[in-house]
Order: C-alpha cells, then structure tokens, then sequence
C-alpha cells in the first residue's frame, strides 16, 4: 500500500477512535490525545520530514474532530514530531520506560503548547488553572495506549524510508 | 549534502506553520469553505463514530466502572434522590424554587412557553482542547441552528456553537468565552455576564452601576434585545453582590441549572416574537 494511503488511513481511524471511544476514556476529566501520540511516534520512526508532514495532517484532522480553529494543532503538532525525531537519536537505545517517559513528556508539551497557541488566538477553552496537570495526566494515560500504536504507524511511515536513516542506526551501533 | 539535509527539515516545519497560519487566518476571517470543510469531515466521520461507539460500549462501562466509580456512585446517589423528590413531590430546593417561580411570575415571564427540541448528551469532544463543552445528539437534520440557546427547566445552560448534521457541540455558560445579557429582576438593572471557567458560577462584571443596589439571592433572567437569548429565561441567583467595589464590580451567579448533572437538553428552535 503507498505511504501516503496508509497515513490517510491511519489519520482517519485515529479520528473515528479519538472521537468515539476516546472520549469516554478518561480520569477526572482528562483524555488521551491520540492524533499527538501518532505525531510524536511519526517524528520518531518517519524522521523530522516525514514525520512534520503527517503531523501537519494529524493536527489538522484533530482540529476537524474537536472543532477547533482549522490549524490551531496543525501549527503545533508538526513542531512537536520535529522536536521528537532529533531527540530520537540518543533515545534508541535506551530502556522502554525512558522511552516510555519521552512519550509522556512530548504529549504534555504538545497539550501545553497547544494551550498556549489557542490563547494567543483568544481560544480560552482550556482550563488554564488546571492546565499543568491535565498535561500531566494526558501525557501518562497516552502513553498508556501507545504499544498498539506504535506499531501501526512505525508501519505506516517507515515504508521507503530514506537510506541515510539507515546510515544511521548503523554508526549509533559502532 | 549534509547540511542541506539538516536545512530540510527547518523548511518544511517553516512552510507547513505558514500554512497552518494561512488557514486560521481564512477561519478567523469567517472563509466559509474552512467552516464547512470541518463540518463535512465530522459528518463523514459520524456513522462510524456510532458503529465504534457501540462495538465498544462494554469496554466504556469497564473502564468508567475503574476510574468513575465514585462519580457513578454520587450519580447514582443523586438519581435515587430526585426519584424520591419527584415522588414525594419535595424539592430540596423547594424554596429557590418557589422563590424563583413567584419572582418571574411577578413580571410575567413563561419562558417555558418557548419553541424546544429535546436533545440527549452523547457526549465531551475528545481529548482536552474543549472544556466547558457539550455534544449534543441534534444538528441541523432536526432544524437546529447555530448559536440558539441552550435551556433546562431550571434555565440557562449555553448555546450551540458548532452544528453538525446529527450532532451539535454546546458551549456552556460556565466558559471563559461564554457572553450573556443579563437583568436583575428587582432593580431592573442590565449588564454583561460572563463564564470564567468556575463550575456554576457567572460573573456579572459590566453594565451594572457602582451603586446599584444588589441583594443575595436576587434572581437574575437574561434581558433579551441584541442578544442570540430571547429574554426572560432564568440564569440564575446572585451570591455575591460585591458592595464593597471601589470601581469595578463583579457581582457573582450562581447558575440555576445544574452544569454537572445535565442529560436532557432543550434547544431553542425559535425565539419568541423572532
């Protein structure tokens, strides 16, 4: 299947789930944010290029699903896959649970950063007294679901990836 | 080669902000296509929602069951309490209530006369953008528009903001962008209330005098006129009438509709005398 197929699928699942069960799915109020969480793992197997390109999209259909201003999380999403994919290299090798943590630490830089945007936009919708442990909690139960998703869109973005990633893996084994 | 290679990505992230940029210009500019386009994929979206939805319902009541046990239960607390209020016929508020009714009866207001539909909660939108917000199961299929208000027996709840074919996301007074002209029913007094993200909670801080004379528990209705409100709907009572203010009042509401309890809506088709 072309790339770019498997992406829109991917993105337009990720939107029917966000929307549906992922609603519901919550602590205290507080959701998971899985078009960020396909963000984050598309910087980190796509690359910064590839992976701003389908967070670019992520974040926009995120902005359809949640009825937000059309590129409030389209603007951030992609800053945060490219933060991730140059953090990627010293995180490959390290334990799950640091791993683990790096995904709990974007999502809730994601979460914040997209509050900050919103405000500066006059989008009060967040509620800012709480904003830090929303972030907290969003990033932990994201992180929570991210196994089966992690394989899914290392599927997706990885397909014809350029060789010189692969260049890579190859000198961080040395 | 390798410093091109480290430019890229830099210009991508610049072009594809412009992008993003560009886009909320045409949004906050009213460019109509952008409106419908996210209208079009929510509605496309819709059947499968619902097919999710119920494939995953037992997992929803598991999950709900662990982590809102204490919530079902106070639920379930509160159910059993209006059960024995409505067979007893004994509100536990039975003086607010009577208070209230007496004080709109007084100068003549019924809005319960308005056009409704009734709409089901379905639901929060997902992840943790929109606070203060509802999803409602009316869109424009069953003749709801955008920005008609939003009601309970007991009063004011919000409008709607965004309407989709089958399902409408309601915004709550309690939001921080939330606006409404309000009346104070003894004085007769105008002024702009607003959410400031507290549950049940407005604030009524322009338009009123310095001096006006406020009393606790005054009720407040909205006043209608410009307003998306026909007028004469109830919000709420004062609790904090704030007298001591040297030059900016900000007299607090308490909401007479329950925020945090809601599963029935009614939306206002259309509003008297329009």
């Amino acid at each position: 299947m072309n790339t770019w197929l498997r992406v829109l699928t991917v993105l337009i699942s990720a939107a029917i789930l966000q929307s549906s069960i992922f609603t519901e799915i919550r602590i205290g109020g507080m959701g998971t944010e899985l078009l960020l969480l396909i963000s984050v793992l598309s910087g980190y197997h796509g690359g910064p290029v590839r992976g701003a390109y389908v967070s670019f999209w992520a974040g926009l259909v995120n902005d359809c699903v949640v009825a937000s201003p059309l590129g409030i999380h389209a603007l951030v999403y992609p800053v945060i896959a490219v933060g991730v994919s140059s953090l990627e290299e010293r995180f490959i090798n390290e334990r799950r649970m640091i791993r683990a943590f790096g995904i709990v630490v974007a999502i809730a830089t994601g979460v914040i950063l997209t509050a900050v945007v919103g405000d500066i936009f006059g989008e009060s919708t967040f509620n800012t007294s709480s904003l830090p442990e929303t972030a907290i909690v969003a990033g932990v139960m994201t992180t929570f679901f991210s196994k089966p998703f992690n394989s899914i869109v290392k599927w997706t973005v990885s397909s014809g990836m350029p060789t010189e990633i692969k260049t890579q893996f190859a000198r961080s084994e040395r | 080669m390798a410093k091109g290679s480290s430019d890229r990505p830099r210009v991508v992230l610049l072009v594809l902000m412009a992008v993003a940029l560009t886009l909320l210009t045409a949004q906050f500019r009213n460019f109509l296509p952008v409106d419908d386009f996210q209208q079009g994929f929510r509605d496309v979206i819709s059947p499968f929602r619902r097919v999710v939805d119920r494939a995953t319902d037992p997992f929803q009541t598991v999950w709900n069951g662990i982590f809102n046990y204490e919530k079902v239960n106070d639920e379930n607390e509160r159910l059993q309490m209006e059960i024995a209020r409505m067979r007893g016929e004994e509100l536990s508020d039975k003086a607010d209530r009577e208070l209230l009714e007496r004080l709109l009866g007084e100068v003549d207001i019924d809005y319960l006369e308005l056009e409704t539909t009734v709409a089901r909660i379905i639901g929060v939108p997902g992840g943790n953008y929109n606070s203060h917000v509802v999803e409602i199961n009316k869109g424009t299929d069953d003749g709801v528009k955008e920005g008609a208000g939003v009601i309970t027996k007991a009063g004011l709840v919000g409008y709607l903001y965004e309407v989709d074919r089958s399902t409408s996301l309601v915004r709550l007074a309690t939001h921080p962008d939330f606006r409404v002209g309000v009346r104070l029913i003894n004085s007769q007094d105008e002024g702009l209330a607003r959410g400031n993200g507290s549950v049940g909670v407005l604030v009524l801080d322009a338009g009123i005098n310095i001096d006006a004379e406020v009393s606790i528990g005054e009720v407040v209705v909205t006043s209608g006129g410009r307003s998306i409100f026909p007028q004469d709907i109830p919000v709420g009572i004062v609790i904090d009438p704030d007298m001591e203010a040297d030059y900016a009042r900000s007299i607090e509401i308490d909401l007479s509709a329950s925020l945090e309890n809601l599963s029935f809506l009614n939306v206002i088709l259309e509003a008297e005398g329009s």
